[in-house]
């Protein structure tokens, strides 16, 4: 069928009230009677050579010429081509000539016009003055005197009509007409097919070259994006290369099967080989600490048998004989055919091994000078102690001597002084007990630990006192927390030591509700931590807390936080205190989780 | 028994050192005032007699040199120091600066009071020459200005006539301000008033 829309049928009028029939309008049997004009073959069957040779040489003009020929050869006003659209509503003037050309591309309705009335009777039809019954072509000047319509026909389907215009009454279509049209029709036919196949070909054509065009603009896209992805590859194999550089890793592939070895730039830096010698066994050995050498002759043998993954520290040894040590990572695969393939990773760690050396020595030295230094002034401060009670145990008896040797002797005196004899001898010795105490946590038993149960358990133990210092314990126990390892009756002995701390402080406030908070949570992944926060007066030198013997309470030793911090820290722990923004201070401890908890 | 004319007091930070030392002076007839800090006992009222101060060198507030320190100068009791554990720098340096002596602890109680007796009688020796001295120097307050201008040409052993040849006064004149700087002085010679004018520390005029 021909596609081709329709513009609407020409701008319609005012309908009269009254149309003429179609009878009235017909001049058919008329034009029978009318005397025949004799044909002029000649001229008939010029057209037909003309059309004929349209049709080969220009196809997709061929209902044009047809309607020219027709003009001429009809000497007729205006003739063309009605065809039925697609969807059989309207007839579209796919061609016309003469006076009505320019209303080529217009139309009638299928039902309601001189087409639609051919094709309904099925014959030619002659009509005069038609805009009498079909106003809207009243608008179609010059009027048409009479109009002559034959059909034709695709396949036995009436498929449109063709027809010749007298635009006034000097011309009277006669039988000779509407055998010359009824001909012509016929030629309409076959062009119409060759329309259509050529406008099927044109669609498909230009399908075609739609999709080629696609294809070009996809093999254009793709081309731009081949160049793109090359430039980025090219930039990330610099970045890469340079990232091995700055990393000192280079990396490498190693094809079992075709004994191939592949080395970045990086790696043959590291090796301190040039880039241009070839990648034989004997010069990769030759750079091998001989410690190492077995070793890699084993993995090799393994590698070649079975894929297998490695992540191992070896040593190198340098042609000048310094050592480098390298980290070496490799992923083992099978290819198509199970041989082994390898993608590996060699990270040059010298700098690192050796800084990770220094900084251990450097802690292991500051540690025993630390320890040394807490030594020393431990001892200073447990002489001081022990001399203190001593020497008021010494003054005390020589008053006594005195009180005794007197005349007459003062017996009420010299009990008083034998009484603080007693008192100051015990104090001694209780300082000596909590030293042997302190020195006993120098080897903590190591076991398992949850630190919330024992929380718990000190919690109950100590409610006694809590009620007695009238103070609210509050706890906020971290569900699930991971195990700690330790000597329970130590880690008891701190959480002991800093509540007991914790209600001595608030002792003496009268400000706002006496409350201690106990909480433990997770410190990142490798520490849980325990905080005791009071509301009491708070510690004004938090380094000063620490310090053995150190106290501001008038009762204690001034013992317990430099036990607790010495039990914490054998603990791989560490213990502060911190003033709180409120009032109070909080002291919080560390302790290591199970993992990573010393063996 | 208990003398109540001298007083010895006690600054240490611990309660059984004070009580032990009160008792132990006690037991020897001294009256003591013990004290736990520097602070309390700059704030104590002295009382006008000799005494003595037993110091501990680790007091809470100030330390014990510190006070020290600070005495020096003052008109202050002599002072014995005890420590906990004595160490070389800081004896030294309460010595250099005047201290009695420096016991550690636990002490000898003969010594300790043998020094606490010693210095009770240094103290009564201070303030007995100190009384002497306040009494010169209100004796040569008393001077009226011409007199202040003999005295030092007097005890420079200048003659009545060089002197009243220095002051451009008469040599009458001049015997009679010396007649009554003696008297006034309470001098018995002009040697007696020579050594005056030494404790007065007096220039002497050449």
């Amino acid at each position: 069928m021909i596609s081709s829309d329709t513009a609407d049928v020409l701008p319609g009028t005012a309908i009269p009230n009254a149309l003429a029939s179609l009878d009235s309008i017909l001049r058919t049997e008329e034009l029978f009677r009318r005397p025949r004009r004799p044909p002029d073959y000649e001229r008939e069957t010029s057209a037909l050579t003309t059309l004929v040779k349209a049709l080969a040489d220009a196809p997709h003009t061929i209902l044009q010429t047809l309607a020219d020929k027709v003009l001429a050869v009809l000497e007729a006003g205006s003739a063309g081509l009605s065809l039925v659209t697609k969807d059989e509503k309207r007839f579209y003037w796919a061609a016309i000539a003469g006076a009505w050309q320019p209303h080529i591309g217009s139309g009638t309705p299928r039902d309601s016009g001189p087409c639609g009335d051919v094709l309904d009777r099925n014959l030619p039809l002659l009509f005069s003055h038609w805009e009498r019954r079909y106003p809207y072509l009243s608008v179609a000047v010059p009027l048409a005197e009479e109009g002559l319509l034959v059909p034709f026909y695709v396949n036995g389907k009436a498929v449109g009509t063709i027809w010749a215009i007298a635009h006034n009454d000097r011309r009277k279509f006669d039988t000779e007409d509407l055998r010359l049209l009824e001909s012509m029709s016929r030629f309409a036919s076959a062009a119409y097919q060759a329309v259509e196949s050529i406008e099927n070909l044109k669609s498909e054509a230009a399908a075609r070259e739609q999709a080629e065009m696609g294809l070009r603009e996809l093999t254009g896209t793709l081309a731009a994006q081949v160049r793109a992805r090359t430039q980025e590859l090219r930039r990330s194999e610099a970045f890469l290369a340079e990232a091995q550089r700055l990393s000192r890793i280079g990396s490498f592939s190693w094809s079992v099967a075709r004994d191939e070895i592949t080395w970045s730039e990086e790696l043959y830096r590291i090796f301190e080989i040039d880039p241009g010698i070839p990648l034989t066994p004997a010069v990769i050995r030759s750079r091998i600490h001989p410690d190492d050498a077995a070793f890699l002759s084993d993995v090799i043998s393994r590698s070649r048998a079975e894929a297998i993954d490695l992540d191992d520290e070896r040593r190198l040894r340098m042609s000048d004989g310094s050592v480098k040590h390298l980290h070496l990572i490799a992923r083992g695969t099978r290819n198509a055919n199970a041989a082994p393939e390898y993608i590996g990773v060699v990270q040059d760690v010298t700098e690192r091994r050796a800084s990770e050396e220094a900084l251990a020595n450097a802690r292991s030295e500051l540690a025993h000078a630390a320890r040394l230094a807490t030594v020393a002034e431990l001892s200073a401060a447990i002489a001081h102690e022990i001399n203190q009670p001593l020497a008021a145990v010494a003054a005390n008896g020589a008053a006594c001597h005195r009180w005794l040797s007197a005349v007459p002797p003062n017996l009420e005196r010299a009990r008083v002084t034998v009484e603080r004899m007693v008192r100051d001898a015990n104090s001694a010795c209780e300082i000596v007990n909590q030293v042997r105490a302190l020195f006993k946590h120098s080897a903590p038993e190591s076991i398992p630990l949850n630190l919330n149960e024992m929380i718990e358990e000190v919690r109950q133990l100590m409610l006694d006192e809590f009620s007695r210092h009238v103070v609210s314990i509050e706890t906020d126990l971290e569900q699930d927390l991971p195990l700690s390892l330790g000597d329970r009756v130590q880690l008891q002995q701190v959480m002991v030591n800093l509540i007991r701390n914790g209600l001595e402080a608030m002792e003496g406030t009268t400000e706002g509700p006496k409350i201690l908070s106990i909480r433990s949570k997770r410190e990142g992944i490798q520490q849980v931590r325990v905080e005791v926060c009071d509301r009491g007066t708070g510690v004004q030198n938090p380094d000063e807390a620490f310090r053995p013997f150190f106290t501001t309470k008038k009762t204690g030793m001034g013992m317990g936080l430099a036990i607790s911090r010495s039990i914490i820290e054998a603990h791989q722990g560490r213990l502060w205190v911190a003033q709180n923004e409120g009032r109070g201070a909080t002291f919080s401890f560390t302790l290591p989780v199970l993992s990573t908890a010393p063996q | 028994m208990i003398s109540t004319d001298q007083l010895v007091f006690i600054v240490d930070d611990d309660y059984r050192i004070r009580e032990a030392l009160q008792e132990l002076l006690a037991s020897a007839g001294l009256l003591s005032v013990a004290l736990g800090s520097a602070t309390d006992y700059l704030a104590y009222p002295k009382p006008d007699g000799c005494a003595c101060l037993i110091l501990d060198v680790e007091l809470p507030d100030i330390n014990g040199l510190d006070l020290q320190r600070q005495l020096l100068g003052s008109d202050h009791p002599p002072i014995i120091f005890v420590s906990g554990h004595g160490n070389i720098p800081s004896t030294v340096r309460a010595m250099k600066a005047g201290a009695m002596d420096f016991l550690t602890k636990p002490f000898n109680d003969e010594e300790l009071l043998r020094l606490v007796q010693t210095a009770l009688t240094k103290d009564r020796e201070r303030r007995i020459k100190q009384a002497a001295l306040n009494s010169l120097k209100q004796r040569f307050l008393s001077l009226t200005p011409r007199e202040r201008e003999v005295l030092p040409l007097v005890v420079s052993g200048l003659l009545n006539k060089q002197a009243a040849a220095r002051l451009g006064i008469s040599e009458v004149t001049l015997q009679i301000h010396r007649t009554s700087v003696m008297r006034k002085m309470e001098a018995d010679s002009l040697a007696d008033l020579v050594r005056m004018a030494g404790s007065l520390d007096i220039p002497l005029s050449s």
